[in-house]
């Protein structure tokens, strides 16, 4: 796998924790939707979410949360908060 | 606090799956504390098991899951009328059986709550001593959505 950074890479991590989807499928589909089951979806990004604010210590905004939809989706949304608070370049 | 009474008002459980005598503080949306109080008349022991009276851990984590619901809809029942409540995900350590005469402290801090979903963390106390640590998460979903799961083939 050829992540470009740290935050790539964690991220992944963390869905894949979460999902229990193997790291390599999920990046080589990064840009696929990771919820197929309707209802149970925003179960699974919550999990998401909760965790990468925990492990960056970051706050998601509720209505940012359907943003996560794919794994490049939540990728950008965590470097976006990062940016916000002028933590990106050390997370990278 | 909040009486038994008030907590079918916020919860629609009922006999025999409601399992939360009190509610013995509540700041919605962050922390709740509620009381169980386990008696040998409860309807589960005469199959677990009958010659051996243990609370069964499910029992214990619906009991959690329950004070999340109050912890989460305290504010707002209106809110949530026509929701239907889903347990997503559980994360459990039973750590002491439970027995009749044992009296249950459910203590749960929100994790994250929005508002259709919660992650809750908590922790079930007999004597200040952890029986079972848990971490839930739940959402409140139409109940049509429900609905639509029924009409799939058996």
């Amino acid at each position: 796998m050829m992540y470009a950074d740290n935050v790539e890479r964690a991220v992944t991590e963390v869905v894949a924790e979460v999902s229990e989807k193997p790291e390599e499928e999920l990046w080589a589909q990064r840009d696929s939707h990771l919820f197929e089951e309707v209802g149970l979806d925003s179960l699974l990004a919550l999990e998401i979410v909760a965790t990468l604010e925990r492990k960056y210590r970051i706050e998601v905004p509720e209505e940012r949360i359907v943003d996560v939809t794919t794994l490049s989706a939540a990728i950008a949304l965590v470097k976006e908060m990062l940016r916000e608070q002028g933590k990106l370049e050390a997370a990278l | 606090m909040i009486s038994f009474d008030e907590i079918t008002r916020l919860i629609p459980h009922r006999y025999p799956f409601l399992f939360v005598d009190r509610v013995l503080e509540l700041e919605v949306g962050k922390h709740i504390r509620c009381l169980k109080n386990v008696t040998g008349n409860e309807y589960f022991f005469p199959g677990h098991f009958s010659d051996l009276a243990i609370m069964p851990g499910t029992v214990m984590i619906e009991a959690l899951a329950q004070c999340g619901l109050l912890l989460f809809r305290g504010g707002s029942p209106e809110q949530h009328a026509r929701k239907v409540f889903l347990l997503g995900a559980v994360e459990a350590r039973f750590l002491k059986p439970v027995t009749p005469g044992d009296q249950l402290l459910f203590d749960l801090v929100a994790e994250k709550v929005i508002s259709t979903a919660a992650i809750v963390r908590g922790v079930a106390l007999v004597e200040d001593e952890p029986v079972v640590r848990a971490k839930l998460t739940f959402a409140a979903v139409d109940r049509g959505a429900v609905a639509l799961r029924e009409d799939r083939p058996a």
